[in-house]
């Protein structure tokens, strides 16, 4: 059971660090991004194949070798990187366009890299996934044990806690101030000096950080990955943690990640099971995230936890506050 | 300062600036006039980089400034505002101020994130000077209101002194008193000759009312069917029949 408590506290801890990126994008820049899914998986993959021992296996008489068995911390960093460089690629021929076609672009990529793991199996082995992915210090913490849950959880608050620091000293900065600005009027932006592009870019790349290292963390925490964990309603899921928590603002992003993710999704586990109906919560799962969601929007459309305007009274506040 | 040479822009088959030609002389004060429709606002957006003319090109001390940008326009001095106010009305009237400063060293991401001492300094320095454009515009008492509940000329003012703010050489103002009350159009027009008196900035001036446009400008530049139509002091503007007879219609 405590186990399963922690294990809980992880999963809800990597949605909440997507929900930090996605608040990157679209809460402080106004960047439409369909793609979640998308960098969260190659990610989740590119750590996942090098982070895994090398084995070998036969699929359909087809012998394939993945996995590299590099340490943990580069198979984190090469997450990173992957998934900025993911964001940089999208990022050039789309940013410069309105809104909605990054919404077009990014929810495609996320599909297409989908069913680029399902087919390329060769390097992901497809629908069978890739297994035994190393977990953080496993030649002291064995695999499937408290400890190494324990030593998860706190890698991963880590993460979430450094990503919300990078986030929240971001808003106040004459950076964020430039992202809220294009977010409200791009064209104004740009005719105040700020080239507009540079910082969407910026931001994308950032976002596409957080997710991608969310990933990391998800092949690690599940050992094993598979596409089906990469369908586009997680995409819908963290916009849903994010409406719900508060756009534009870092804790509403955490509280609609911990309400959403942690109560509804993964609290309703505990709740018992009617007998002749097993599949039932399950399904009521969903419904439920669509009856929280109206709810939030009916009474605080801008979230539980909104967006405030930055006060600044003198000098010295500047100093405190930033 | 700023020169216009034979700029062309057409929308389909509308021609909206025809072979516009003028000159803007370094600390002047040039008006832009015309019936709606004219072509003003596209000339506005010809020469701030929202468009490319399709002929012509537009110079700016010596340089050619056609193609650019609209943020790289900005860096080489000019900087505009817009008919219909455009600010970001989520932020406070302090931030709008603030955002316009150029050369922020906490706009560059690392920067922002470690947060180095030196950023502090120039945030403290560029609220300093947009309190001090706030009290001349009589806008400090709302510095931590969000723009959305200011009032039209409240926000055409906060426009000027964020444009001011980008530290302009050269400054287009689109209707800056359009919406404006009686005070908030006198302290405008005090606040736009102090800034030529003071600093020698420059100024090509979109406006409607007439009487703001005769008092504050050398010159003033007539624009009728994206044509220029007369160019002249405002007494040989005042004085000119073709320019009655665009804003009026011609006599029986």
């Amino acid at each position: 059971m405590t186990s399963f408590m922690i294990g809980i506290i992880t999963i809800v801890a990597i949605y909440c660090i997507l929900t930090l990126g996605l608040n990157l994008r679209w809460g402080y820049c106004g960047l439409l991004d369909f793609g979640i899914a998308g960098f969260f998986l190659i990610g989740s993959y590119t750590a996942a194949i090098l982070i895994s021992a090398p084995s070998e296996s036969f699929l359909f008489g087809v012998k394939h070798t993945v996995g590299f068995g590099i340490p943990w911390p580069l198979g984190l960093v090469a997450a990173a990187f992957s998934s900025g460089l993911l964001a940089y690629l999208i990022g050039i021929p789309t940013l410069r366009l309105r809104g909605d076609y990054l919404a077009i672009v990014t929810i495609g990529m996320a599909e297409i890299l989908r069913y680029v793991v399902l087919n390329e199996k060769w390097l992901t082995r497809g629908v069978q996934g890739i297994r035994d992915i190393r977990r953080p210090f496993e030649s002291f913490f064995p695999a499937a044990s408290l400890p190494s849950d324990i030593v998860l959880l706190i890698l991963t608050l880590a993460i979430l806690v450094l990503f919300f620091a990078i986030s929240q000293r971001i808003y106040r900065s004459p950076f964020g101030r430039v992202l809220r600005a294009i977010r409200e009027d791009e064209v104004v932006t740009s005719f105040l000096g700020k080239p507009v592009s540079k910082f969407m870019m910026a931001t994308f790349i950032l976002g596409g950080i957080y997710m991608g290292v969310a990933g990391a963390l998800f092949a690690m925490f599940t050992t094993a990955i598979e596409p089906y964990q990469f369908i586009p309603t997680y995409t819908f899921l963290i916009w849903g943690c994010l409406i719900v928590g508060g756009s534009g603002n870092n804790w509403g992003a955490l509280l609609g990640g911990a309400l959403l993710m942690g109560l509804f999704i993964q609290g309703t586990r505990f709740l018992p099971s009617i007998s002749s109906q097993p599949q039932l919560i399950p399904a009521l799962r969903y419904i439920a995230v669509g009856v929280l969601i109206i709810v939030v929007l009916r009474i605080r459309p801008r979230g539980i936890l909104p967006e405030k305007p930055i006060q600044i009274r003198d000098e010295g506040e500047l100093h405190a506050q930033s | 300062m700023l020169k216009a040479e034979s700029v062309v822009k057409n929308f389909g088959g509308l021609r909206a600036v025809d072979r516009c030609s003028f000159e803007v002389e370094r600390g002047s004060i040039v008006g832009l006039i015309g019936p709606n429709g004219a072509g003003k606002t596209t000339l506005f957006n010809v020469i701030t980089g929202m468009y490319k003319p399709d002929a012509g090109r537009v110079m700016f001390k010596g340089e050619e400034i056609s193609g650019l940008r609209p943020d790289e326009i900005c860096h080489r001095g000019i900087t505009r505002t817009f008919q219909v106010s455009r600010q970001l009305k989520i932020m406070t009237v302090l931030e709008n101020m603030l955002l316009a400063f150029k050369g922020q060293k906490g706009e560059n991401i690392f920067k922002a994130v470690l947060k180095p001492t030196y950023v502090l300094e120039q945030e403290k320095e560029n609220l300093g000077r947009s309190v001090e454009i706030l009290k001349t515009l009589n806008l400090y008492e709302l510095r931590n209101d969000s723009v959305a509940i200011l009032s039209g000329g409240q926000r055409k003012m906060l426009e000027v002194g964020q444009a001011l703010a980008t530290g302009p050489e050269m400054l287009l103002l689109d209707e800056p008193t359009a919406g404006a009350t009686f005070a908030e159009t006198a302290t405008l027009v005090n606040f736009i000759k102090g800034l030529r008196e003071k600093q020698g900035l420059t100024f090509l001036i979109v406006e409607h009312k007439m009487e703001v446009i005769m008092n504050i400008c050398d010159r003033i530049i007539v624009v009728n069917y994206g044509r220029k139509l007369m160019e002249g002091t405002p007494e040989e503007v005042r004085a000119n029949k073709e320019v009655r007879e665009a804003y009026l219609g011609r006599e029986g």
